[in-house]
C-alpha cells in the first residue's frame, strides 16, 4: 500500500521540530569541540634556566 | 534529507570560517630584531630599573648603561590552547647582576594569539619582590584572554599568568604560572 507524503515527511510542526532539534545538536557539538580545542594544548616556561648573555648599549 | 542538507551546510559554514582565519597573529620572524617587533605590537608594557635610581620608565625595551656587571636576557613564552584558539604570553626581560645582586633589570611583555582571540585585559608587568640592590627579582606578567566560540556571539575567556624570579648569576625559575 502506498503511504501518503504527509504521512512520510511528518506534520509541517513536526518537520520544524525536526529541524530545530538538529540545529541544537550541531551547536552544541560545535560548541564542544571548539571548548576541547579552546582547553586542550598548553607550553610551560622552563622551570628553570640560564638566560643567554646580553651586552647593552653603553 | 533535510537533516542531511542542513549538516552539510553547517559543515561547510564552519570550514569556510576556519579558512578565513588569517594567520596574521602569528609571532614575528625571527629575523626581526625585538626592538623592532615591539614596535609593531601595540599590545604590550614594559618597565625597567637599575641600581642608581631604582626608577620604572614604561614604553622603553632597554636602557642605555645598566648597573654594571654581566647581563643577562631571556623570552619566555606561556601559552595555552590549540589552533584556532591559541593564546600565546611572552615576558622578556633582560638583567644583570654583580657580586651576588640586582644591578639592572628591564621586563617586556606582548600577546600573540590566533585570529579569534583577544585580550580582554592587560597584558600587565609588575615586580613582585626584590629587584636592583636585592639578591633576585620577581616578575609576574597576566592578561585576561577570550576567544570566539563557534557560536560567534558566545566567548570563551581565559586568563593568562607568569611569574619568574632572575638571580645575578643568569639563572632564572618560573616560580608560577596559569
Amino acid at each position: 500500500m502506498r503511504r501518503s507524503h504527509m504521512t512520510e515527511a511528518g506534520s509541517p510542526a513536526t518537520r520544524v521540530a525536526r529541524i530545530v532539534l538538529v540545529l541544537l545538536v550541531t551547536v552544541f557539538a560545535l560548541q564542544l569541540i571548539g571548548y576541547v580545542l579552546f582547553s586542550v594544548g598548553e607550553s610551560r616556561p622552563p622551570a628553570q634556566g640560564r638566560g643567554a648573555e646580553v651586552e647593552l648599549a653603553p | 534529507m533535510y537533516t542531511t542538507r542542513l549538516i552539510s551546510t553547517l559543515a561547510a559554514l564552519v570550514a569556510a570560517l576556519a579558512a578565513a582565519a588569517p594567520a596574521a597573529a602569528e609571532p614575528p620572524p625571527p629575523d626581526l630584531s625585538f626592538e623592532a617587533a615591539a614596535s609593531l605590537f601595540s599590545t604590550g608594557s614594559s618597565v625597567e630599573e637599575t641600581t642608581s635610581g631604582g626608577k620604572q620608565r614604561p614604553g622603553r625595551m632597554q636602557a642605555e648603561g645598566g648597573g654594571g656587571g654581566i647581563c643577562w636576557g631571556k623570552e619566555l613564552l606561556r601559552s595555552k590552547g590549540t589552533w584556532p584558539y591559541a593564546r600565546r604570553l611572552y615576558l622578556y626581560t633582560v638583567w644583570c647582576g654583580s657580586g651576588g645582586t640586582i644591578t639592572y633589570r628591564s621586563s617586556s611583555v606582548r600577546t600573540s594569539h590566533d585570529s579569534i582571540c583577544w585580550n580582554t585585559s592587560g597584558p600587565y608587568l609588575t615586580k613582585m619582590a626584590g629587584g636592583a640592590g636585592f639578591s633576585f627579582v620577581e616578575v609576574q606578567t597576566w592578561a585576561g584572554v577570550a576567544c570566539h566560540s563557534p557560536l560567534y556571539f558566545v566567548s570563551f575567556h581565559d586568563s593568562m599568568m607568569l611569574r619568574v624570579r632572575y638571580y645575578p648569576n643568569g639563572g632564572y625559575a618560573t616560580v608560577a604560572y596559569d
